[in-house]
């Protein structure tokens, strides 16, 4: 009989990156909820900033490594490079989405009304969810894999771009709106709140790179399967 | 012997994970009217659409000497749809396709061959108001614009009365009887007086005949 | 050849089911239903007016995109077309006249909104304001079309996908062109970091537009 054995990833990688998130995340999650002090006229919902600000970086980037994915299928033609792209785009849908949910929950205790459309910000995530979308909807609407692979990288740099005008959105907009600054800008935090967030940004990164590591694999034996139930067809 | 103007070496097709063609060589050449055949959805057309971006891939290398000719249109092709702009009038569509062409064919052997094929009255009408039968004569009229060193058609007899067939093989053999055709056709019985040579697809491999 | 292609175009958007009068027949319907149902009740503000500007050429821009994507892969036109023009000729003629198409339609836009809306005065700083921007979204938005338009023949829904596409895409040219439309009304003076972004816009699209007919034929 003939076997083939593929490997994917070195295994130690694995119970690195599992170790790290079974150990970060739960202190992560413990901390924002009882460590730092809240800002008093928000109370306890103002631990939500810890979740959001974490997931939103991750979601502002990832279509950024999706783009520079999508580009080297482009060069290359590699169809591995496709795969990445894809599941990166997968990945800022769920971090944008998160993003979205998190914060209305936010602004209703921080604003009052869980959604503001003259913030910029705002807006500019609203968009870029939209933009993700209509990437998922267009790939699953194209038949031909190698057009399919063509187009999706052409649409992860526009995403790439959106993901941009979102982070530049309080930025280079006047009157962006209601939204909190830059969290990097001087005078940021307190001590207690700045390694509560920290340690949040790595637990979530982690998380994301786990996500990420999953969902790949997920996808290339996915394509693996189809190239192989084709084989046997022909 | 003839030279050839088209080489094709271990041509590989794929449409997704589905292999169409698996290393197919041929070549095609000067005055040869080539006949392709295959059972249904073999790759016929799609080896044809293959051709068509010949220039671009590397399987494929054409004569010199044509390719340096600034006068001289490589390909022409007539696939199943006519390749015309139906909201646009049959003379729009001819002066558009014949003023983009290097050489374009002279408007006196346009209206030759519209009269050839009866559609000088419907010059002016949008090709959406022509019947099945006329949209192919006029899909026929324009691919010959080209006057082409390789002639690509897909089953160009489909719709075509028993006149209209005679008139256009009869073209094919007089007015294009130096240029390359290579043609896909079921009705081998009509075509076989002009053939000189036949290529058969068959389970992804091609077979000179 | 360029002359003939031009030439095709027009004759192609010309002779298109909807044509110019039926765009200009549905631009006037959708500015009196907006002038009926908003400026009856309180006379909408400058900003709602550009608002409405860009919506109203959004919505030119994609049904022109749609009707001339539909011409092209009817009868497999573009087919053909492409085997003697280059793809970047192509694609420069295409943008081109929708382009300037979507700048006549424009003015007759910009004349239906001073007769609609009162609070948009016929003067020449107006004028000029309305047109500094429109210039390079609309140039933005015609690449940006044509460019999704290509896409769209890869797909089973073909035209049916393009809004789902023009519509995120667009978003960020319409947001920046509105933006700079506001500060300008609200200073009075040009903002050159918009029309920078504006144009930017512009250059992006086209950039995409040409690589990918390079790299995405059949």
């Amino acid at each position: 009989m003939n076997t083939r054995t593929i490997q994917l990833y070195p295994l130690w990688l694995d119970y690195l990156l599992f170790a790290l998130l079974i150990g970060l995340f739960p202190v992560a999650v413990l901390l924002s909820l009882y460590y730092p002090n809240v800002i008093l006229e928000q109370g306890l919902s103002h631990r939500i900033f810890y979740f959001h600000v974490s997931v939103a970086w991750v979601a502002l980037y990832a279509p950024a490594f999706s783009s520079l994915f999508g580009i080297l299928y482009i060069i290359r033609r590699d169809p591995n490079w496709d795969t990445l792209s894809y599941s990166m785009s997968k990945l800022s849908l769920i971090f944008s989405i998160l993003v979205l949910f998190s914060g209305p929950i936010w602004a209703y205790s921080a604003w009052g009304t869980p959604w503001d459309w003259t913030d910029a910000r705002l807006q500019s995530f609203f968009i870029l969810v939209v933009s993700l979308l209509s990437y998922f909807v267009f790939r699953s609407l194209i038949t031909d894999l190698n057009k399919k692979a063509m187009y999706s990288s052409f649409l992860s740099v526009l995403c790439a771009l959106n993901a941009l005008l979102t982070w530049g959105a309080i930025r280079w907009i006047e009157n962006p709106g209601n939204h909190p600054g830059s969290v990097l800008g001087k005078g940021g935090m307190d001590k207690d709140m700045k390694e509560t967030f920290w340690i949040n940004v790595l637990a979530y990164h982690i998380l994301f790179l786990v996500l990420f590591l999953v969902i790949y694999r997920k996808d290339k034996l996915d394509a693996k399967l189809v190239q192989v139930r084709e084989e046997m067809d022909n | 012997m003839n030279t050839s103007i088209l080489s094709c070496k271990n041509l590989s097709y794929t449409i997704g994970y589905k292999k169409i063609f698996k290393n197919i060589s041929f070549e095609i050449f000067a005055s040869d009217l080539t006949l392709l055949t295959g059972e249904n959805g073999s790759g016929k057309t799609s080896l044809l659409k293959l051709i068509l971006q010949s220039t671009r891939k590397k399987e494929f290398s054409w004569d010199k000497k044509l390719l340096a000719d600034k006068e001289q249109n490589l390909i022409s092709y007539l696939g199943h749809e006519n390749g015309l702009y139906s909201s646009l009038s049959l003379r729009e569509n001819l002066t558009f396709f014949n003023g983009i062409l290097k050489n374009p064919m002279p408007e006196a052997k346009i209206n030759q061959l519209l009269e050839i094929f009866q559609l000088t009255k419907r010059l002016e009408d949008p090709v959406s108001t022509f019947s099945e039968g006329m949209k192919k004569k006029s899909g026929i009229i324009r691919a010959l614009l080209a006057r082409p060193a390789l002639l690509l058609l897909d089953e160009p007899l489909n719709g075509l009365d028993i006149n209209s067939t005679q008139a256009f093989l009869k073209i094919l053999y007089t007015d294009f009887a130096h240029t390359s055709i290579l043609l896909v056709a079921h009705e081998i019985d009509k075509i076989s007086p002009f053939v000189t040579r036949r290529l058969h697809i068959y389970k992804g491999e091609l077979n000179h005949v | 050849m360029f002359k003939y292609l031009l030439l095709k175009e027009f004759q192609l958007i010309g002779r298109a089911k909807n044509g110019l009068l039926s765009l200009i027949s549905l631009l006037m319907a959708f500015l009196f239903i907006f002038h009926y149902s908003l400026e009856n009740s309180g006379k909408l503000d400058v900003n709602s007016i550009v608002g409405l500007k860009w919506a109203g050429i959004f919505l030119l821009a994609f049904i022109l995109i749609s009707q001339v994507t539909y011409e092209e892969r009817e009868s497999g036109a573009y087919r053909i077309t492409r085997l003697y023009i280059p793809s970047h000729l192509e694609f420069l003629a295409k943008s081109f006249v929708l382009f300037l198409l979507l700048f006549f339609v424009e003015i007759f836009l910009l004349l239906l909104l001073f007769l609609f809306f009162e609070n948009l005065h016929f003067e020449s700083e107006n004028l000029f304001g309305q047109f500094l921007y429109f210039i390079p979204g609309t140039l933005s938005l015609s690449f940006l079309g044509v460019t999704l338009s290509q896409m769209s023949f890869a797909t089973r829904l073909k035209e049916v996908v393009l809004p789902i596409l023009l519509i995120p895409l667009s978003i960020p040219v319409l947001i920046a062109g509105m933006e700079a439309e506001r500060k300008y009304f609200s200073k009075g003076e040009v903002n050159t970091s918009s029309l920078i972004v504006l144009f930017a816009f512009s250059v992006l699209y086209l950039s995409l537009g040409l690589l990918l007919r390079e790299v995405g034929e059949d």
